[in-house]
């Protein structure tokens, strides 16, 4: 079990457990003085030098420490990493798309050896029982439209205690929106069925040439010359697939009316993305060229490119107010190397200070993070950024310096393999707050003691 | 100079004066005064009678007493001579140290030093002597011995001005006696010491012991204040030595006892000291009343037992 801090700035204020003693010895050092005739008949008794550091209360003198002590590490907000517990049972649940490829068997196959008792399920309504070798699934369960739905109901049915492990495919776990509440720990075991896609920050540019509708906005904007993407196009969409493929279309076609050496076509509909409707076909985009950035309500920018499902899923935000950026580009990595965060300073429009364009980027789902940040200033500003945009919890720079955002259900275990990461705790600074309580009540009754 | 001074008791001087200060011991003088010369000579108590001799002084042939026997008497009186009552004053630091207040309250100024204490005790015992014929004599044993250490026989006024500009400071160090010009073997007087006898060694001891050896007569007045002989001071503080200036913190609580075994032992040793050297000892309270004690001391004296105890 491992400790970090959420507000590692209030372990400063431990240095105020100094303060009592500081006073005790003043109080001390500056006693009354009784000058008497002679000491003759006084018994003999520790220096004026000893007797100054000898604790006249030790007991209240204690207390008091300790309690400042409590009180400074409870704001600092103490947390604890539990590894995650073996439970009794498991059941490996294995999502149909993820064992269509040699990769998914071997990984189940490794499951299999790792979890010697569990029990194999198919992911699926009722969870069926999987057979010993890879079976075909059931029938008519080629995709599931609804994973999360699926996943609550195997919650509600399978036994407490029990511990799910969920062998998928990357696109399941890279569905946007919220994870769904369930009753206990799951595991994912992605298989991926695309190779990793190299992206790219690209900061925005002025809009060249905002096209507007009754309802939506479709913009144009121009982007500097990095690398052969000479040109986004920025889609402003609700959350509605209709609308959304007409918006495309419309985009399209202005896009092509400007002669641009770019086909796209809105790809069929086959992801149950509730809030992310448009699907680009990999086929219809370029090899390179053009990137999408789907707007949502929520005002974070998703962006697909190269693929027919989002293995790079992209959340990008801008920051208006700026403070004072170091020039050029600063990237967090995963632990595998694969750029996560990266804030680029976006030259002002006009006159104006510039902005700092953070991209957030998951490969795996939109409500977990895990970060790398390169010092304290970083964390800090990273932390402060992203604060209010996803559910937090930091890790401080440490040893591995990771900066890890947990959602309300995240997975432990990524495709690109992430270790797992242990549950953060909040029982240490409950712990905290009770005994700083518990130290100044003493505090109080021995000083009433002492009068 | 003042012929008065403010530090006299007239009440304790009132009780004592019928007592007078006597020597207890054969002590020298010269001119007629209250004390016997162990020289016969023209007197008015009759020592003894003789035969006569050739070269006796005919006025002092009893007569009657040749009628009676046809014999030449001569008749022989003790000499009443005064002596010199030398008043040796310990105005060290320690005298300088205020009373306590009761309850153990740090004392100020106002509650008096033994330095105040001891000035009230020579001033009234020098009248007392003064006006029994005596010569007295101040020796000042400190620094604070303004215009010099040494006496001047004779002269109770300036005994008076001595008493009014001496501050207490110092040590009694080495020879203290001698440093304060007592006449160390040139006749025997009658001595009173007022201190509180707080030595760092045994200086103190050392000079009563030279005192005996001269044969003075000696008296010692062992002065204390009542915080300090019944252990009247605060539970806890850093007390300072006045002396030394040594610190050292003490909790007072539940060391009484201790304190007061230490007390009561070296009380009795300086008694020991000075019955064994035929002194007189008397223990004296900075907060008591000279009638309260005085009296009784010299009631003591004139009772045939040497030294005494309280």
């Amino acid at each position: 079990m491992s400790w970090y801090w959420l507000h590692p700035g209030w372990l400063v204020a431990s240095l105020a457990t100094l303060l009592p003693i500081l006073i005790h010895l003043w109080g001390r050092g500056r006693g009354r003085e009784i000058v008497v005739a002679s000491l003759r008949w006084f018994p003999d008794g520790p220096s004026h030098t000893a007797r100054r550091w000898q604790p006249r209360d030790p007991w209240l003198l204690l207390a008091r420490c300790l309690s400042l002590l409590c009180l400074a590490l409870a704001l600092a907000g103490p947390r604890a990493l539990v590894p995650p517990r073996a439970t009794a049972a498991t059941w490996i649940l294995v999502e149909p798309t993820a064992v269509a490829v040699p990769e998914g068997r071997e990984r189940l196959a490794e499951l299999r050896r790792s979890e010697p008792g569990a029990e194999v399920r198919w992911f699926l309504p009722e969870a069926p029982s999987f057979g010993a070798g890879v079976e075909v699934p059931p029938a008519a369960t080629d995709w599931i439209d609804d994973q999360w739905g699926v996943l609550r109901a195997i919650d509600a049915a399978a036994p407490p205690g029990v511990e799910l492990v969920l062998l998928t495919s990357d696109r399941s776990v890279a569905l946007p929106g919220s994870r769904p509440e369930v009753g206990r720990s799951v595991r994912w075991v992605t298989v991926p069925l695309h190779q990793p896609q190299e992206w790219a920050v690209l900061p925005a540019q002025p809009v060249a040439r905002r096209v507007s509708t009754s309802a939506h906005t479709l913009g144009i904007s121009a982007e500097p010359a990095v690398g052969r993407r000479p040109w986004s196009v920025e889609l402003v969409a609700p959350a509605d697939r209709s609308v959304g493929r007409d918006l495309l279309s419309r985009a399209i076609r202005s896009i092509a009316a400007r002669g641009w050496p770019v086909t796209l076509a809105a790809a069929a509909d086959t992801t149950p993305a509730p809030s992310a409707s448009l699907v680009l076909g990999a086929d219809s985009l370029p090899a390179a060229g053009v990137r999408w950035q789907l707007r949502e309500s929520d005002g974070l920018e998703r962006s697909c490119r190269g693929s027919v499902l989002p293995t790079t899923l992209r959340l990008s935000f801008s920051v208006t107010r700026c403070l004072e950026a170091p020039a050029g580009e600063v990237v967090w990595r995963a632990p595998d190397g694969a750029p996560l965060l990266t804030r680029s300073v976006v030259p002002p429009e006009g006159a104006g200070p510039p902005r700092i364009r953070y991209l957030l980027a998951s490969r795996v789902a939109p409500d977990w993070l895990q970060l790398d940040a390169v010092g304290w200033a970083d964390w800090l500003e990273a932390r402060w950024r992203l604060d209010g945009l996803l559910p937090t919890e930091v890790v401080p720079p440490g040893r591995d310096r990771r900066l890890a955002f947990a959602g309300e259900q995240r997975p432990r275990t990524t495709a690109a393999g992430v270790p797992s990461t242990p549950r953060p705790r909040r029982w240490p600074e409950s712990l905290l707050w009770g005994l700083t309580g518990a130290l100044l009540l003493a505090e109080r009754i021995l000083q009433r003691r002492r009068g | 100079m003042p012929q008065r001074s403010r530090f006299v008791d007239a009440r304790a001087l009132g009780r004592a004066r019928p007592l007078g200060l006597t020597a207890r011991r054969v002590v020298d003088g010269y001119l007629a005064g209250h004390h016997g010369s162990p020289q016969p000579g023209e007197g008015v108590e009759l020592l003894q009678f003789r035969a006569y001799e050739p070269g006796d002084d005919l006025r002092r042939v009893d007569w009657r007493a040749y009628a009676r026997s046809d014999r030449f008497f001569v008749r022989e009186s003790e000499v009443e001579r005064d002596i010199v009552v030398r008043f040796v004053l310990d105005a060290t630091a320690s005298m300088g140290v205020a009373e306590f207040a009761s309850g153990g309250q740090r004392g100020d100024a106002a509650a008096g030093t033994k330095l105040d204490a001891a000035r009230g005790i020579v001033a009234t015992l020098g009248v007392l002597a003064d006006r029994q014929g005596d010569r007295v004599a101040l020796h000042v044993i400190g620094d604070g011995a303004r215009g010099g250490r040494a006496a001047r026989l004779g002269g109770l006024s300036m005994v008076f001005s001595q008493l009014e500009s001496i501050t207490a400071g110092g040590r009694w160090g080495d020879r203290g006696l001698a440093r304060a010009g007592l006449p160390p073997r040139r006749r025997r007087d009658l001595v009173v010491v007022v201190s509180d006898l707080y030595q760092e060694a045994d200086e103190i001891e050392t000079d009563l012991g030279r005192l005996a050896a001269v044969g003075h007569d000696v008296v010692v007045l062992h002065l204390l204040h009542r915080s300090e002989y019944e252990f009247l001071l605060p539970e806890e503080g850093v007390f300072r030595d006045a002396e030394t200036g040594e610190l050292r913190v003490v909790s007072t609580s539940g060391l009484r006892a201790e304190y007061l075994a230490r007390r009561d032992t070296e009380l009795a040793a300086w008694q020991r000291l000075c019955q064994r050297r035929g002194f007189t000892y008397q223990r004296v309270l900075s907060d008591e009343s000279m009638v309260d004690w005085l009296p009784r001391l010299l009631q003591r004296r004139r009772t045939p037992s040497r030294g005494g105890l309280r």
